[in-house]
């Protein structure tokens, strides 16, 4: 029984445990805090770049005449085993042109470029497998936001742009009365903010008709069959928004349907993708692998993991490094409890040798410094808990907090296109954190209570 | 070698001498390494002790009667020599074992008194029983402890003092605190290091009445280490431990020599 009351008792009478003890409950804290941002960053990350890419991913590696048509490949397709829909998709690298009043390599005219990639899809099949549907700010037509009226007026194509893009790029602008919409950019306000809520929408109705222009090769085939690529412009028709939530791609991505992107790239395959969608990402890599076997070499097979490997990992080793460098708060609040434990230990010399007199065994001597040890990490950790609990439920809270006091917003949504601090509160890791933590503190008390332990009591007793 | 079981040494008459032996011990040797040279502070003692006995070691300052007072205590070990408590020898029980005997039977009164600052004087009087009894044990042997030691205090007269830190208590509260610590555990066996040491004459026959009340009530077996002749003299058996050794018969002789200064 005396272990505990020692321990405790020891624990209250010296402040420098305070420390200790603050020292686990930061490093606990923050690694929570640390932990549930970054898990919450990485599922938003993840489903973003999932929302434009789908689960399972063919490339065509025929000719355009043994390309079979996409209703026999997606009928051939869905009758496998956790596949559940498909759907087409070509991609054509193009330019968009714009004013700028700097010299850009189009030349000193006025007139720059920025390289895109168009993507043609079947607005039909496209639900099936990616979130782009569901990223649709505004549209002129609800059912198939690749149509416009102006189309058959003026014979004219469309392309559905995304927020972030004609935030950025969408400088001088003219809506249909040929009215100036923002000399910043479209949809921002005077001020250069970019808009929200309902004047968001009111911008996108704004600039829906209005045309941008775009540059691109198309390939042409002599009858000779030598290949040759010839430049083509044209205007297109603004005919939605978009907001995928991904600061770099939605910058770069252009849809329209993909008959009119065949059409324009001059492509002989009819489509240059089939995008799979599973019941479940678990199975992907046995799907993966049927379906190259079921293919038999026609198709490229790949998994949207394989495609955005780079990322992912960048992402992920991001997590790790961090967690890492984050941990050493930990270790350093062990050597914290080391050190003054070890202090304790070498003071408390003389009770080390009174409570051996009065008959306390060599294990409960070394009990008394590891529960030392262990209440400051037990202690650490609850606290760190509440902490990092209360943190992460307040995070936007805490960065207005931030923001007001030092200016700086330390999570700008422009640069990461998340209004909110996405967090996941994930019970496990939360529970590895603080046994890790109580673990630390356990280890670093038990070298100076292996130390208490072996004092010889009658020399103890001596000690002044 | 001196013997062991010689005449009374008192001049009271010993009404213990038939009593069984409780503690043996015999050869003890014990030096110690100080810079280059070696100090040889028990030179081969041979002791016994019966049960209900009080026995005066009687020694100068610096002979060695607190080393021989720990060694015969289990605390410290001899360089030579056996000790038998209650027929066990003590290089044949494990340190464990030796750690429960020390705690439940033997009761030890330091010279330094040796409480624990950290707690007040009832806490300190109670820590033996906090280390004989685990947790478990504990929540029912709580209420029955907090009463014994109470009473002890009380026995001593600290009553008034329980809720005082050791540094909040004289150098003579402090002892009688020992000593109530050192009987919490109903030791069978009691040792004292100068028990009255640091009192003055009025709180000095407190204190002996106390102990001399306990032998005879319960017939506490003590060993008293003291410079103190006059308390020596109301011991049973009174040895002298003199250039590492003891002398039976000279204790009695010491007696009267130092009452006579
Ligand atoms: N750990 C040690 N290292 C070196 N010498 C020691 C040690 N312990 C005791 N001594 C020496 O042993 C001798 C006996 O010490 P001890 O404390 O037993 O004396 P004592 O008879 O109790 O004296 P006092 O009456 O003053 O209490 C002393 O000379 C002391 O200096
Ligand atoms: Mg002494």
């Amino acid at each position: 029984m005396y272990r505990l009351f020692l321990a405790l008792r020891y624990l209250r009478s010296r402040l420098v445990n305070l420390i200790s003890v603050g020292g686990v409950m930061a490093g606990v804290a923050v690694l929570i805090v640390v932990v549930s941002i970054m898990d919450g960053f990485q599922e938003r990350v993840r489903s973003t770049v999932r929302g434009s890419l789908s689960h399972i991913i063919l490339t065509p590696t025929t000719s355009a005449a043994d390309l079979p048509p996409f209703e026999q490949l997606d009928s051939l397709l869905r009758a496998q085993p956790h596949i559940e829909a498909s759907s087409p998709q070509s991609n054509l690298p193009v330019f968009y042109e714009f004013e700028t009043e700097r010299v850009s390599a189009v030349g000193h005219d006025g007139m720059a470029w920025h390289q895109m990639e168009m993507i043609g899809v079947d607005w039909e099949k496209e639900a099936g497998v990616s979130e782009l549907p569901n990223y649709i700010l505004a549209s002129y037509d609800a059912e198939n936001p690749f149509w416009h009226p102006l189309v058959s007026q003026r014979e004219k194509d469309t392309v559905l742009v995304s927020r972030t893009f004609a935030q950025n790029y969408l400088i001088g602008q003219y809506d249909r009365d040929g009215n100036l919409i923002n000399r910043y950019g479209a949809l921002k306000d005077e001020n250069n903010v970019p808009l929200k809520g309902r004047e968001l929408l009111e911008g996108c109705k704004r600039l829906i008709g209005t045309e941008l222009r775009i540059w691109w090769g198309a390939v042409r085939r002599s009858d000779g069959g030598d290949r040759d690529i010839k430049t083509n412009s044209k205007n297109l028709i603004i005919s939605g928004v978009y907001d995928a939530l991904d600061a770099v791609d939605d910058n770069r991505r252009l849809y329209c349907s993909l008959p009119q992107l065949t059409r324009m790239g001059g492509f002989e395959h009819s489509y240059l993708q089939a995008k799979v969608r599973l019941d479940d990402y678990e199975h992907a890599k046995g799907v993966q692998k049927s379906l190259a076997n079921l293919l038999e070499g026609r198709f490229f097979v790949e998994t949207w993991e394989d495609k955005k490997r780079m990322f992912l990992q960048a992402v992920d080793s991001e997590k790790v490094l961090l967690i890492v460098v984050l941990s050493f708060i930990i270790l350093l609040a062990g050597f914290v409890i080391l050190a003054t434990l070890t202090l304790t230990v070498v003071e408390k010399t003389r009770d080390i040798g009174i409570v051996a007199a009065l008959g306390a065994t060599k294990r409960g001597i070394l009990s008394i410094f590891v529960w030392n040890g262990l209440l400051i990490g037990i202690l650490g950790a609850i606290l760190g808990l509440g902490l990092g609990y209360w943190f992460t439920e307040n995070v936007d809270n805490v960065r207005a907090a931030i923001k007001s006091v030092t200016g700086r917003d330390v999570f700008p949504p422009n640069l990461y296109h998340f209004e909110t601090i996405p967090t996941i509160w994930d019970w496990p890791s939360v529970i590895s954190i603080m046994i890790g933590a109580v673990i630390v503190a356990f280890v670093a008390g038990l070298l100076p209570a292996l130390r208490a332990a072996r004092l010889d009591p009658v020399a103890a007793l001596r000690h002044e | 070698m001196s013997d062991v079981t010689a005449t009374p040494a008192s001049s009271e008459s010993d009404p213990e001498a038939g009593a069984p032996v409780i503690l043996s011990a015999k050869g003890l040797t014990k030096s110690y390494k100080v810079g280059g040279t070696r100090l040889e502070v028990l030179r081969g003692v041979d002791i016994e002790v019966h049960e209900g006995e009080i026995l005066a070691i009687l020694g100068t300052s610096g002979c060695g009667k607190s080393t021989l007072l720990h060694v015969l205590g289990w605390l410290d070990s001899p360089d030579k020599g056996h000790i038998q408590f209650e027929g066990k020898d003590r290089g044949s029980i494990p340190g464990k074992e030796r750690a429960r005997l020390r705690n439940d039977v033997m009761g030890f009164v330091f010279q330094f008194y040796h409480l624990l600052p950290e707690f007040d004087a009832l806490e300190n009087t109670m820590m033996p029983a906090m280390i004989k009894h685990g947790p478990g044990a504990w929540r029912t042997q709580r209420r029955a402890s907090r009463d014994r030691a109470k009473a002890l205090l009380a026995l001593v007269g600290l009553t008034e003092r329980m809720e005082h830190k050791p540094r909040q208590l004289s150098g003579g509260e402090r002892q009688r605190v020992a000593i109530a610590r050192a009987l919490m555990n109903e030791p069978r066996f009691l040792f004292c290091d100068e028990p009255t040491g640091n009192l003055d004459g009025k709180t000095a026959e407190d204190v002996r009445n106390l102990l001399w009340g306990l032998n005879e009530k319960q017939n506490q077996t003590m060993v008293i280490v003291t410079h103190d002749a006059r308390l020596a003299s109301q011991a049973h058996r009174v040895v002298r431990l003199k250039d590492g050794h003891i002398d039976e018969a000279g204790g009695a002789a010491l007696v009267q020599e130092i009452d006579l200064d």
